[in-house]
């Protein structure tokens, strides 16, 4: 099919790819292009960057925090 | 002054052992690290401003001793289990590439990091991920190596590292979905302002 054009298993992949590595322009624009038209790897995608959020807040919190929490 | 110091560092040594635990998986390395932590923080004691301070210095330390104890034990530290290799993808993919489950609605992720308790639900999903993949993982994550540092460290190749860390992100989406989202679904779209 087209250069453009990649199925869910393979948008999965490379959104878990990006965290690794920079994605080629290729794949940029064909993931951009599969989340425009995917209600469930748009879905995928947002969970994936909640985690990153969360695991730098989580950092945030334990490492800088005053909370007691000791034990 | 000293006696003090040597009583804030006993104040937070369990917070300390915390962080290796999690991030070493393995209760003997995680002593060792925070007792090299502490030995080496008592071989210069230095004020601090408040405890928090004193604690971000020791975290510092820690990632060191933390990492020593990885290039110790990177044998033991990168076995791998049958999940490690288990295909993930066929859980959630169909032969034909299409989903499985279509993958929940998280909601707005400003709504979910407010709450305190989601944090204490993704620690515990943290320390329940298969050990190698918590280690690379948090390698990442928390310890802020490069690929090619995590690598380095654990002489292991490029594609190890990347399967394995897809894995702990697709482990920790399952464990978040079951420990909190199950039980805290993002509300109706359709609602107007609240």
């Amino acid at each position: 099919m087209s250069l453009f054009y990649r199925n869910c298993r393979e948008v999965t992949r490379l959104v878990l790819e990006r965290e690794n590595r920079p994605l080629t322009l290729v794949e940029r624009f064909a993931v951009r292009l599969h989340l425009g038209i995917c209600l469930m790897c748009t879905r995928f995608s947002g969970q994936v960057q909640l985690m990153n959020r969360a695991m730098a807040q989580w950092k945030r919190y334990a490492e800088h925090d005053e909370h007691d929490d000791a034990g | 002054m000293s006696n003090d110091f040597s009583r804030q560092l006993e104040s937070l040594q369990p917070q300390l052992l915390r962080f290796a635990r999690t991030q070493l998986r393995n209760e003997a390395w995680a002593e060792d690290a925070v007792s090299e932590t502490v030995l080496a923080a008592l071989e210069k004691p230095q004020s601090f401003a408040g405890l928090s301070q004193l604690k971000t210095w020791l975290v510092g330390i820690l990632k060191h001793k933390v990492i020593d104890q990885l290039r110790r034990h990177k044998r033991e530290a990168t076995v791998l289990t049958t999940d490690d290799n288990a295909d993930l993808d066929d859980l959630l993919f169909a032969p034909d590439g299409h989903w499985r489950e279509m993958p929940a609605d998280w909601g707005n992720p400003d709504d979910v990091l407010r709450q305190r308790q989601f944090f204490d639900v993704m620690q515990a999903c943290l320390d329940v991920l298969p050990p190698t993949q918590a280690r690379v993982f948090m390698m990442r994550e928390w310890l802020e190596l490069s690929s090619d540092e995590v690598c380095k460290e654990l002489t292991i190749t490029t594609t190890n590292l990347w399967v394995l860390l897809h894995r702990a992100r697709l482990r920790l989406r399952e464990c978040l979905q079951a420990g909190w989202f199950d039980a805290h679904p993002a509300p109706m779209p359709a609602k107007a302002n609240r």
